[in-house]
């Protein structure tokens, strides 16, 4: 239970750790595989704020464990700022 | 509280076959929490060899979820070298993966 709370705490839409980079054997600077599905059919119907790297956010956002942001509140923030 | 008795055949849930068993639950976690948030996952390993046993059973929160993520992630992953399967759970067949013969 708690461990399960730990990972729902950690790992979010858009950040992917090395374990998971790893097991995907994905180079620097590489889009993940998933990416491409989402331009072609559209944004996750949970997440209709995510921003990815190269579809609807700057490329040069990318780097080793972001490709992307799903962060609620920031968004909520630029929606009223 | 109880809540292993809990019916893996709803149409909230999809089976992930073809895992590598160097997978862990966290990489399942992680992967799939990228295109929707994720309820619970299954994921079980044989008693005696402790080793998982190549799927996994995981649960969202809505049928779109599901339909989205099978969609996106049925055949575009490789973990650790191993293209992931990925379709709509279905109990009565996984339950008898055992004497499938029964169609």
């Amino acid at each position: 239970e708690e461990k399960w709370n730990s990972l729902v705490d950690e790992k979010k839409p858009g950040k992917i750790s090395d374990d998971l980079r790893n097991a995907l054997g994905l180079q620097e600077g590489q889009l993940p595989p998933w990416c491409l599905k989402i331009q072609q059919i559209g944004l996750p119907p949970s997440y209709p704020n995510f921003k990815i790297a190269g579809i609807n956010w700057d490329i040069k956002n990318i780097s080793d464990n972001i490709y992307g942001t799903n962060d609620i509140l920031s968004s909520r923030k630029s929606k009223t700022g | 509280m109880n809540s292993n008795n809990k019916v893996w055949n709803s149409n909230k849930t999809v089976y992930v076959g073809n895992i590598d068993p160097q997978v862990t639950l966290d990489i399942l976690y992680e992967l799939f929490v990228q295109v929707a948030p994720i309820s619970s996952i299954k994921y079980p390993k044989d008693k005696v060899l402790q080793a998982y046993q190549g799927y996994a059973f995981i649960d969202f929160f809505t049928e779109d979820d599901v339909q989205y993520v099978i969609k996106v992630m049925n055949n575009t992953v490789r973990l650790y070298g191993k293209l992931l399967k990925v379709r709509l759970s279905n109990y009565a067949l996984s339950a008898s993966t055992a004497n499938a013969s029964n169609k």
